[in-house]
């Protein structure tokens, strides 16, 4: 069973940009009429999102963030120890991305560098892993960078994900020597839902050839490559309607505490009509659930700590928040911890 | 059934006099992927069944939803 507890480990700051770009649902072409356009975006709850500059990639914007998140906390470079990047839109399908922002960041060559990847449930599995590292005797900072670049997988002739998503990157700094801090984290796997949200192409299993780069009708009128992101909504919905419910109420049991102590949940930001009906199942008050995906769409891994930068400095407490990730994998999880101390660094375009 | 009706004559949004259990709900004007969704909420939230996306190539008139949540 995968929960984790670590004792004196915190975020100490976190920082998170988005492009400057403009992708506006109520101007977009994809759909047939505007009855349908508007039905959509009070469904989703996206008015716009932001896309990068062709040539720009989610490790540029995760610098971007590291370099700001070290400058205005007067990060002593040469106490980072370890450096974990995680993305689905790595610059290269190898090497890792993350060596290649240990040496933009100007860190040492000490420095434990690799990539994760993992899809929408990623930032809380990240974290997971960041809090391990910074709970070993000798590592002292941890860096986790996590961005998206969903604008480069998704069909603009694919109406079921073209309006959802988004791209942000984002930097997490970990801490041990946090006292009275304590953080809980439970992780899960269906691996037996693998095709619910795919990019088939491009990897080994299908290796990219003159057929897979094709245009092709699919599903209702939905054009894609085999190199664009693909989701069956309604068996991610039903996953996600029986899971995330599941693993929240588990979370809860499992740390001794009920719905009303905790100030905030942070739920992935898949899409507005599923996080509301996974909030009303739990009779969470909306209040207690922020979001940013009316500016920023669906940013995938990185929705969780976009929310938290976006959002959090307009809210009361952050001393006991619920972290809740779900997606591709299938994979999901939950973390509870603290962030009354967690410095929040102002959301900054790219 | 009337129930079921009533249900679902919100998320198509259309009046319960006009629909009838052999009604194929998929060639009602109203129908979209948005609006399975919806049909699948509902029914979790109501009935507490699931329907999946294989279950839903099966399940074509109103009956068929009805059969498939007492089944």
């Amino acid at each position: 069973m995968a929960f984790l507890t670590f004792n004196n480990v915190a975020i100490t700051a976190l920082a998170a940009c988005v492009p400057r770009n403009i992708s506006r649902n109520s101007e977009s072409n994809i759909f047939t009429d505007e009855s349908e356009r508007q039905k959509v975006i009070a469904s989703i709850g996206i008015n716009e999102k932001r896309y990068v500059d062709p040539g720009v990639t989610a490790s540029d914007m995760c610098y971007a963030a590291a370099e700001r998140l070290l400058t205005e906390m007067k990060v002593d470079r040469s106490e980072i120890d370890a450096l974990v990047f995680l993305s689905q839109t790595s610059d290269y399908i190898t090497p890792a991305t993350a060596p290649s922002l240990q040496a933009r960041l100007g860190l040492s060559n000490s420095v434990a560098c690799f990539d994760i990847n993992l899809a929408c449930s990623g930032y809380v599995y990240g974290l997971s892993i960041c809090f391990a590292y910074a709970s070993i005797p000798g590592i002292r900072k941890v860096l986790f960078l996590n961005g998206e670049t969903f604008s480069k997988v998704v069909s603009d002739k694919d109406k079921v994900n073209f309006p959802l998503y988004g791209d942000a990157g984002t930097a997490t700094l970990i801490e041990s020597g946090q006292e009275n801090k304590t953080a809980f984290f439970d992780l899960y796997s269906d691996g037996s839902g693998k095709d619910a949200v795919m990019i088939k192409g491009g990897g080994a299993r299908m290796p990219s050839d003159k057929d897979t780069v094709m245009l092709r009708e699919r599903e209702d009128n939905n054009f894609r490559t085999e190199h664009h992101i693909y989701m069956n909504g309604i068996d991610v919905f039903n996953f996600a309607l029986l899971r995330v419910p599941q693993a929240v109420r588990e979370m809860l049991k499992k740390t001794n505490l009920d719905a009303d102590s905790v100030n905030y949940f942070f739920f992935h930001q898949a899409n507005k009509f599923m996080t509301d009906f996974i909030a009303k199942k739990l009779k969470i008050p909306l209040e207690k659930v922020p979001y940013c995906l009316d500016k920023f769409g669906n940013t995938s891994s990185s929705s969780i700590p976009l929310t938290i930068v976006s959002e959090g400095t307009s809210l009361a407490d952050l001393s006991n928040v619920m972290l809740v990730g779900f997606g591709g994998g299938l994979s999901w999880g939950t973390a509870c911890l603290d962030l009354s101390e967690s410095y929040i660094i102002e959301l900054f375009e790219y | 059934m009337e129930k079921l009706i009533e249900t679902l004559s919100e998320i198509f949004e259309m009046e319960p006099l006009n629909m009838k259990p052999t009604d194929k709900f998929k060639d009602y004007e109203e129908w979209s992927s948005l609006v399975q969704l919806s049909l699948i909420a509902i029914v979790n939230e109501n009935y507490g069944v699931t329907i999946t996306k294989g279950d839903l190539e099966n399940i074509n008139t109103i009956q068929d939803i009805y059969d498939f949540i007492n089944k």
